[in-house]
């Protein structure tokens, strides 16, 4: 520490002294001091991104700003009381449609290349985030899914507008005004087109009446189905849907189907059938789900091959 | 009906969820929970511990105790026979088979090179922190935040090369124009970057870690012997390491009256304060 007369010091403080061009201690200004080693210097200036050591620093600071702002939408729609959603409500979200950039597209927003795995990571933010838009918008949040549109926005396809109006989407089918469902089945080369009406709750005229069953039917090309399909078997799987489930007497059924053999039509219109049940009554898809009705069986006559007598059998191997 | 229908209408069988009477629903609970709440125990979800706290509230450290640091799992090392023998000074025992640490040691080597931080970041210094696992990676993110401009983290793989190879990695003009050095390392789980910290070694850069009781505590300057798997110590330690650093740069970035101390002259103002005021008064007009 520098010793100076007291006189001396009393100057330093009460007086404010000019800095003259012949003072042998200049003055600095004392901004200039931040980053400056006393006898040595300034000093590099430090890198700007706190990541920068990490590599792909621009990748990942935009990485960890989205999972940071994803965090902080979650726990505003939290003490929104949105989140968290019970399972039940899960499934009426529906299917978040989406338009990220690709690859090379996000290339020009970070400036860098990134691989697979990167790209990934940073769609299932974006996703996540959309996501929550999503709820944000059937809960009547409006402005908490404008501000996350204004996150995501940079990262989407710049003609979303277009593919959005383009893509038709998978349909679901639903019911009209007299509460039929219209649903599609294939098997093998057989294709249904099934209609399903719920049976009307008959009215009991008197005391005789009220043991009575309500009669549902099942009309295939016209014929009733019991006459259509001759073999029992073929009947077991048409009715399958509709047994699992407990609802035989509930609906009637309507089906138009072509192509094929007694098998696969019959499976055709259970497919049909089993769609078609799934959209009028929801509850019954956990059963359906797990008999695999709702599936269309992908197995199809397979092609014969050349040097063989069908599509796996191979003609007698001769030793000579 | 045989089956629960609460979700679909009767009319088209469309099935629907009203969202607003969820939300209704919910505002109405939190409502009468907030009520309630004002009544009975004074304890609430702000003053209980909340698994979150460990990352948003750090502990300085100071009033960092030992309760804090066993409650966290840090004294809970590996097997017996896993533990290197140059742990030794810093285990306490074992207990089912697993070496236990030495709490009483951890809590005043943390303390040291909390200091360490502190000064460094007083005089402008360049920190980094090393958590390469998805657990550690919002915890040096945090931490590194707490510092602003000189503090950086790396929560991803080390890339080989970062200070030895760095006109490689970044190029010759970033690697000349900007300060690509750090000035101090600090590791949350130092066996695997044992790289990292060669590198460390080879550019002279002071390191700090936290050092189970199967690592070489020496392998780090300042090694902090507790528990590397538990997620609470990490926080504890980057915590009171970040908060440290934090209060250096308060401390180099504290208002100075400029004009009276334009070079750093050091002046102090006890010995001014003797000076009697007539003296003053009279230089005073002596100079005008």
């Amino acid at each position: 520490m520098l010793r100076v007369r007291p006189a001396l010091r009393v100057a330093f403080k009460r007086v404010p002294r000019r800095a003259m061009a012949t003072d042998s201690i200049p003055f600095i200004p004392p901004e200039s001091t931040k980053r400056m080693i006393r006898g040595r210097g300034p000093v590099q200036p430090m890198p700007e991104s706190p990541t920068f050591f990490s590599g792909h620093s621009a990748y990942l600071d935009r990485v960890y700003n989205l999972e940071k702002q994803l965090n902080e939408f979650t726990s505003l729609m939290h003490r929104a009381h949105i989140t968290p959603l019970p399972k039940v409500a899960e499934h009426h979200i529906g299917h978040v449609p989406s338009y990220w950039r690709d690859v090379n597209e996000m290339y020009q927003i970070l400036g860098k290349a990134i691989k697979g795995t990167q790209y990934r990571r940073l769609i299932s933010v974006l996703t996540q985030l959309n996501k929550l838009r999503r709820v944000a918008l059937l809960c009547g949040r409006e402005d908490i899914a404008q501000s996350i549109e204004k996150i995501i926005t940079p990262y989407e396809k710049s003609n979303k507008a277009v593919l959005e109006s383009l893509s038709t989407g998978r349909k679901r089918p639903e019911p009209d005004e007299f509460g039929r469902v219209y649903a599609v089945g294939r098997r093998k080369t057989s294709s249904a087109r099934v209609w399903v009406i719920k049976v009307k709750d008959q009215e009991f005229r008197d005391a005789s009446d009220r043991g009575s069953v309500p009669v549902a039917s099942c009309i295939v090309n016209g014929i009733p189905a019991a006459q259509y399909f001759t073999h029992v078997v073929d009947r077991e799987r048409l009715f399958r849907p509709l047994k699992l489930t407990g609802l035989l007497s509930s609906y009637n059924v309507f089906a138009l189907v072509r192509g094929g053999g007694t098998t696969g039509q019959a499976e055709a219109i259970a497919v049909g059938m089993a769609k078609a049940l799934e959209v009028l009554q929801p509850n019954v898809k956990p059963i359906i789900k797990q008999a695999k009705l709702m599936r269309r069986d992908p197995r199809m006559v397979e092609r014969k091959k050349t040097n063989l007598a069908k599509a796996r059998k191979a003609y007698t191997w001769v030793k000579r | 009906m045989m089956l629960a229908e609460k979700n679909v209408s009767t009319s088209t069988g469309k099935p629907s969820w009203d969202w607003q009477r969820m939300l209704r629903a919910r505002q109405r609970r939190a409502a009468v929970l907030e009520y309630f709440s004002k009544l009975g125990s004074t304890q609430n979800r702000n003053n209980t511990y909340q698994p979150h706290h460990g990352l948003n509230r750090p502990e300085s450290s100071e009033s960092l105790t030992l309760s804090a640091l066993v409650a966290a799992g840090a004294h809970i090392g590996h097997f017996h026979s896993l533990m290197f023998p140059s742990f030794l000074p810093y285990a306490y025992g074992t207990r089912a088979g697993v070496t236990i640490i030495d709490l009483e040691q951890t809590l005043p080597m943390l303390r040291r090179a909390a200091n360490v931080v502190r000064a460094i970041a007083q005089n402008d210094g360049m920190i980094l922190f090393v958590g390469t696992t998805p657990s550690l990676r919002p915890i040096v993110a945090k931490a590194a935040g707490r510092l602003g401009a000189n503090g950086f983290h790396v929560g991803e793989r080390w890339l080989p090369g970062t200070l030895t190879n760095r006109m490689g990695l970044f190029g010759t003009e970033v690697a000349r124009s900007q300060k690509l050095k750090p000035d101090c390392v600090i590791f949350l789980n130092p066996l695997s970057n044992l790289h990292a910290i060669r590198e460390c070694a080879i550019e002279h850069i002071p390191t700090i870690g936290i050092t189970d009781s199967n690592a070489d505590p020496r392998i780090v300057m300042y090694s902090i012997p507790a528990n590397d798997e538990s997620v609470r110590t990490a926080e504890i330690v980057a915590g009171v390491l970040s908060l440290a650093g934090q209060q250096g740069i308060k401390w180099r970035d504290r208002p100075v009256d400029s004009l009276e101390d334009p070079v750093g002259l050091d002046v102090e103002e006890d010995e001014l304060s003797e000076d009697s005021d007539g003296e003053a008064e009279d230089v005073k007009g002596d100079q005008a």
